[in-house]
């Protein structure tokens, strides 16, 4: 329109004269917006719908970005808050999967995932995103490398049986290689079914995502290739991998489904399965003060506390039979549990008892934070719960 | 114009002249007709009235209440059309009845309390209609609760098998009542009740037969509340049976309000005749016109709702006011001396016409209301017709052949001379056609015009008050249902959207991700409090399959996981062929505004992606099918105001053949329904189905007014008389007869303020104020506008309508003034 304003003495002559056009114009415009929303139902390409809801839908994760706090949660969800944890503000997302995982690498950089296998990274604090990675994407990568995998084994088979070797390790690895490679294939065709369960990164270039069916991927480069590196994981049953952490010694611990634990002590470059003191599913797992205490919990109020490093634990009574999926420390040392049907167990003292709270609604919780003014925001089924420290400690004494 | 104008333009108005005959020349010869037939078989025709009267009373008490949903609603539009077509398949989800009992002291945790709730569970499942296998309680075994495990889901009765009513065992059912997920459906939140739910057969499986609601109703009441309530545990029962069953014992207590109308509207006619033959002769003819209509109702196969109950009660105020011009008449023609055959007979000659053109008109006024595409409402048109057609036999054939047998009492005589010659009050009514006065009652009418106006632009459609609209907010029934929506999770304000897909398609992963999505879009509209579909049944399976885990509480692409997820769905969310999933929105509350903006959002989600695989429909639910009924309300009312005033305008033109005149009777009307309109903002009732008919009944019948006060004074005018001197005639002639007319029918409808249902007091309340305010109208605002409007040297020629009400009889008995009458008009024709 510039155009006709700057060189044209009556800049709307030609339109009025064509208005046909214009009209054509319009409806080839309209038609082409409808078309883009039309186009692709998927919910990876939805953008997740603005809301005022968006702090009382499910929320499912809790992360800090410098003084900003963020929640990612389903349809999409990701809303921060900037006066830790009153109000909160709603992010642009580009899907409107359900969201698992937050998590931030500095004040400017962060990943979220979630289902459908998709992968979302913020540059600029977590108010706009994009995405990285999707299911669709995944199975084909999972696809490519085992099916690579397959070729070198099969070359490697061809130059043994020239070389009249003993092949029948081998024989016995592409047998189970091809168990694999066949689900590859039934996966892609099932489309992007595997949720992504939580995220770690290093720094901002090398990282972890991982998830269901034993799903891990690993980038050295800040999620722009990604990496299936499940074959380096003792996890035959494909257990599904619940959470993943970085200690204060520099290991990364994995815990999971059926009661796996898998820790690495070289960055990830080899992982170890450990002895596990239980075979349900854990959900958190965090290190505590003092540094090198190791907690997991998960099914039915199990909680297990790790004095080695991973290699023995020892069983707390965490005073519930809930399931629990968070465990935080607060800064006065306090141990603070939380899980399905509204339930909260804390210790005070790292020796004492464990003393359990409902919430008198019964809507589960999913993640645990403690602001930097001390207050209490927990994320779950009714969105976000915010409580004041000194309500907080009253409800608990 | 000038009476040499209206000849010069009478060449132009003879077409219309000539249609004016032929349309009331009919009438006329009837007339004479009839006269002669009746009169002179009297004793046949008392016959043949005793014979028909026994008849239909007979048939009268065949009449049954009824209150029929379907009738409540416009079925033809498409909303209601699409849930008609779904009945049966959503009927899961409806018809059923809650019961909470309510503890006063402590919680619903002692023995004593479970004891009861027992004995009130087992009571339930034994009432005829009740579903016995969903039946639900904390004491029916498919109430329980269950666990996650490492080897899976635990679980068990929430009553242990070891209940013994120990302090252990109540403990152990407390535990299990809280991770049994009933908390805030079969438990309140502050667990100080539960509840019973029971779902209902609308046909009966084993008999076939269709459940009664009044006799269901009434079993819960005397088995369920009178034997168990008591001081310190109450019962609520809340759902569509109890709602209907209420409804009709309800309105059974109609019967006294009309026994009441009855004796004060006889105690009016003593007063007015002062003759307590002819006041109970009116009466008995009245009643006799109510029996006839109640008769031909059963009849022609119509039930008697709550809505058409108003009829008798207005067929009765007709009758009456009918009747008290014939005995006005016939004392009056007593009073000059006639015999008591001879006074009936020119009685009958000179109302027979004003009379029926009376009655027309209050039909056609009811007719109009036939254009309102709801069944209730044409339902009512029909009977208030039908009552009208047989006021002219009951009460302007019979009327006059019974008083002829019979001479008048001396104190009624005396009475009306007494009556002629008091003034007090007309005198101060004729101010009202005098300059001043006229002047300042035109303009207070034009400020009460705008007033009306102004305040009326707030008025709203549908209903207003919480809880369900028909039945007071007060009643018993919206106080239990406001106990259980403040402490139960649920609403009593349903909009159901209907999802139609292909055959076994309901709960493929397009499919429930698009419900998801819908799901979202309609939980962001202002209004909505919850929003329930099959996605949600099938996250919480899924979640439920991963351990409870809440990172899997989504919806899985994974189609074979989502069928097992789907394996148990809850009765009514999916139909046996799965091409039909409801999407239930839980309302704050069913306020018009609020069903507007649920429908324009699910409209505009349907209109961007209906397909041939997939397609939402609007609309079920109690707030569905208000909302339909508000949209086709919201269109009626203009449409069936433009109906009626068009028909009564076209009638009076007709009649009077002069826009002057019809402005005069008119004006007055339409003040009268603007006020109305300001009265219903004012006092918070919205146009529904209840209230909508009332503005055409009051305009059909309030129209009478003008006319009898019109076509006297225009009598009077006619001969010459100034206007103020004419009105004061009027006044002291038809004047009276229409302040007691107005007086019966407000009567006869006021009676219904006592009503326990809302609706039928809304009707009695806006009625009486029309009633009453046309008839001050006509009165007051008639003469003040005439004073403007028409001049004595300006008045056109009578109509033969108006004319042949004062046509001198044979014996030529009315004086000089009408033969001046009679010359005026044949010089005009």
């Amino acid at each position: 329109m510039t155009f006709f304003v700057t060189t044209c003495k009556r800049p709307f002559a030609f339109w009025r004269e064509h208005s046909w056009l214009l009209l054509c114009a319009l409806v080839l415009f309209f038609g082409h917006i409808s078309n883009l929303f039309a186009a692709d139902e998927d919910r990876l390409n939805l953008p997740a719908l603005a809301t005022k809801l968006a702090h009382r839908s499910l929320l499912l994760d809790l992360d800090r970005a410098g003084e900003r706090l963020f929640a990612a949660g389903e349809r999409g969800h990701i809303i921060y808050s900037e006066d830790q944890g009153s109000s909160w503000q709603q992010a642009t997302v580009p899907v409107s999967s359900s969201l698992t995982a937050i998590s931030f690498v500095d004040a400017n950089t962060g990943w979220a995932v979630g289902h459908d296998g998709v992968v979302l990274k913020s540059s600029d604090g977590g108010g706009s995103w994009v995405k990285q990675l999707d299911g669709y994407q995944i199975n084909r990568m999972v696809l490519a490398a085992y099916s690579q995998q397959m070729q070198q084994l099969r070359q490697q088979l061809e130059q043994l049986q020239d070389q009249e070797a003993d092949t029948e390790e081998l024989e016995i690895t592409i047998e189970d290689l091809e168990i694999v490679l066949e689900d590859a294939q039934l996966a892609e065709k099932e489309g992007p079914t595997k949720p992504l369960l939580d995220l770690l990164f290093l720094d901002p270039m090398h990282g972890w995502v991982i998830g269901s069916y034993g799903l891990i991927l690993e980038t050295h480069d800040g999620g722009s290739n990604w990496l299936p590196v499940m074959t380096s994981l003792d996890n035959p049953d494909g257990f599904h991998l619940n959470t993943i952490l970085r200690t204060s010694r520099g290991d990364l611990l994995i815990a999971g489904e059926g009661g796996v634990l898998f820790r690495s002590q070289d960055e990830g470059g080899s992982w170890q399965r450990l002895d596990s003191p239980y075979e349900g599913s854990y959900y958190a797992a965090l290190e505590t003060q003092p540094a090198g205490t190791l907690l997991v919990v998960g099914l039915r109020g199990r909680a297990f506390r790790s004095e080695d490093g991973g290699d023995s634990w020892l069983e707390l009574d965490s005073a519930t039979r809930s399931t629990l999926s968070a465990a935080l420390q607060l800064d006065n040392g306090d141990l603070l549990l939380a899980g399905g049907s509204g339930s909260l167990s804390m210790q005070a003292d790292s020796e004492g008892a464990f003393f359990n709270y409902v919430e008198p609604q019964r809507r589960g919780f999913t993640a645990l934070l403690e602001a930097s003014n001390g207050d209490l925001v927990l994320s779950g089924q009714g969105g976000i719960t915010h409580v004041k420290r000194q309500q907080f400690e009253e409800a608990m004494r | 114009m000038s009476r040499s104008n209206q000849h010069n333009h009478s060449g132009g108005d003879k077409s219309g002249r000539n249609l004016e005959r032929q349309l009331l020349e009919p009438i006329r010869q009837s007339e004479s007709l009839i006269e002669r037939l009746v009169f002179r078989n009297r004793l046949p025709i008392l016959l043949l009235f005793l014979l028909a009267s026994l008849l239909l009373g007979y048939q009268a008490t065949g009449l049954k209440p009824d209150a029929s949903f379907e009738k409540m609603i416009p079925a033809s539009h498409p909303y209601i059309q699409n849930f008609l077509g779904h009945r049966e398949e959503l009927s899961g989800l409806g018809n059923s009845v809650r019961i909470a009992v309510s503890t006063t002291d402590g919680d619903i945790f002692t023995a004593e309390y479970q004891e009861l709730l027992k004995q009130i569970t087992d009571e339930v499942f034994f009432i005829p209609g009740v579903d016995r296998s969903a039946l639900k309680s904390l004491w029916t075994p498919n109430i329980r609760w269950k666990e996650v495990t490492e080897e899976g889901f635990v679980g068990g009765p929430v009553i242990p098998n070891s209940y013994d009513g120990s302090e252990q065992s109540l403990e152990q059912l407390r535990q299990n009542a809280l991770r049994s997920g009933q908390v805030g459906r079969l438990i309140a939140n502050d667990f100080k009740s539960s509840i019973v739910h029971a779902p209902l057969f609308d046909i009966d499986p084993q008999t076939g037969e269709r459940l009664d609601y009044q006799v269901f109703s009434e079993r819960l009441e005397t088995l369920v509340r009178d034997k168990y309530e008591n001081e310190k545990y109450k019962v609520h029962i809340t759902g569509f049976a109890k709602v209907v069953g209420d409804l009709i014992d309800g309105a059974s207590q109609v019967v006294l309000f009309f026994l009441l109308a009855l004796a004060i509207t006889a105690v009016l006619l003593y007063l007015y005749t002062r003759c307590l033959r002819s006041a109970l002769i009116t009466l008995c003819c009245s009643l006799l016109a109510v029996i006839w209509q109640l008769g031909l109702l059963n009849s022609l196969g119509y039930g008697l709702d709550p809505y058409s109950m108003l009829v008798p009660f207005l067929v009765f105020a007709i009758a009456v006011s009918h009747g008290v011009q014939i005995v006005n008449g016939i004392t009056i023609e007593s009073s000059q001396g006639a015999e008591p055959l001879a006074a009936a007979r020119r009685t009958f000659r000179m109302l027979y016409i004003p009379g029926l053109t009376a009655l027309i008109s209050d039909a056609i006024g009811f007719i109009t209301l036939m254009v309102i595409d709801i069944a209730v409402i044409q339902e009512l048109a029909a009977a208030a017709a039908i009552g009208v057609a047989v006021i002219v036999l009951t009460n302007l054939l019979l009327l006059p052949v019974l008083m002829s047998y019979l001479p008048m009492g001396k104190g009624a005589l005396a009475h009306i001379d007494r009556q002629q010659q008091r003034q007090t009050l007309w005198l101060f009514l004729q101010k009202f056609s005098r300059p001043r006065t006229a002047a300042v009652t035109v303009v207070v009418a034009m400020l009460l015009f705008a007033f009306g106006a102004d305040v009326s632009r707030n008025l709203k459609i549908g209903d207003l008050d919480p809880g369900t609209p028909e039945l007071r907010p007060d009643s018993r029934y919206n106080l239990d249902n406001a106990f259980i929506t403040s402490n139960y999770s649920t609403s009593s304000d349903i909009f159901v959207v209907m999802v139609e897909t292909e055959d076994e398609q309901c709960a493929s992963f397009t499919n429930l991700d698009l419900i998801d999505r819908f799901q979202w879009r309609m939980a962001n509209v202002d209004g909505v409090q919850s929003v329930l579909t099959l996605a949600d049944v099938a996250k919480l399976t899924l979640s439920g399959l991963s351990e409870g885990s809440l990172k899997w509480l989504a919806l899985s692409r994974n189609q074979y996981l989502l069928n097992a997820a789907l394996a148990y769905v809850p009765q009514g969310m999916v139909n046996a062929e799965c091409n039909l999933t409801p999407v239930i929105i839980f309302l704050n509350d069913h306020k018009a505004d609020t069903l507007e903006r649920v429908i324009s959002a699910a409209e505009a989600f349907a209109a961007s992606n209906n397909s041939d695989k997939i397609r939402f429909k609007l609309a079920a639910g109690n707030s569905g099918i208000e909302a339909a009924t508000n949209r086709v309300i919201g269109k009626a009312q203009y449409q069936m105001l433009a109906w009626v005033y068009g028909v009564v305008s076209l009638l009076c033109l007709l009649t009077f053949r002069s826009w002057r005149t019809l402005v005069c009777i008119i004006l007055p009307l339409a003040l009268t329904s603007v006020l109305c309109q300001a009265l219903m903002t004012w006092l918070g009732i919205g146009v529904k189905v209840a209230t909508l008919p009332v503005i055409a009944l009051g305009v059909g019948i309030g129209v009478d007014y003008g006319i009898y006060i019109y076509s006297r004074l225009e009598s009077y005018l006619l001969q010459g008389m100034p206007l103020s001197t004419a009105y004061l005639h009027t006044l002291k002639s038809t004047g009276r007869a229409v302040a007691f007319t107005g007086i019966t029918l407000a009567i006869g409808v006021g009676t219904w303020l006592l009503s326990p249902i809302k609706f039928q007091a809304d009707m009695g309340i806006l009625l009486t104020f029309m009633f009453l305010w046309n008839m001050l109208g006509a009165l007051v605002l008639l003469p003040a506008l005439a004073y403007f409007l028409i001049r004595p040297k300006v008045v056109e020629p009578l109509s033969v309508i108006t004319h042949s009400d004062y046509q001198p009889d044979a014996d030529g008995n009315k004086g000089d003034s009408t033969l001046s009458n009679q010359e005026l008009k044949d010089a005009v024709q």
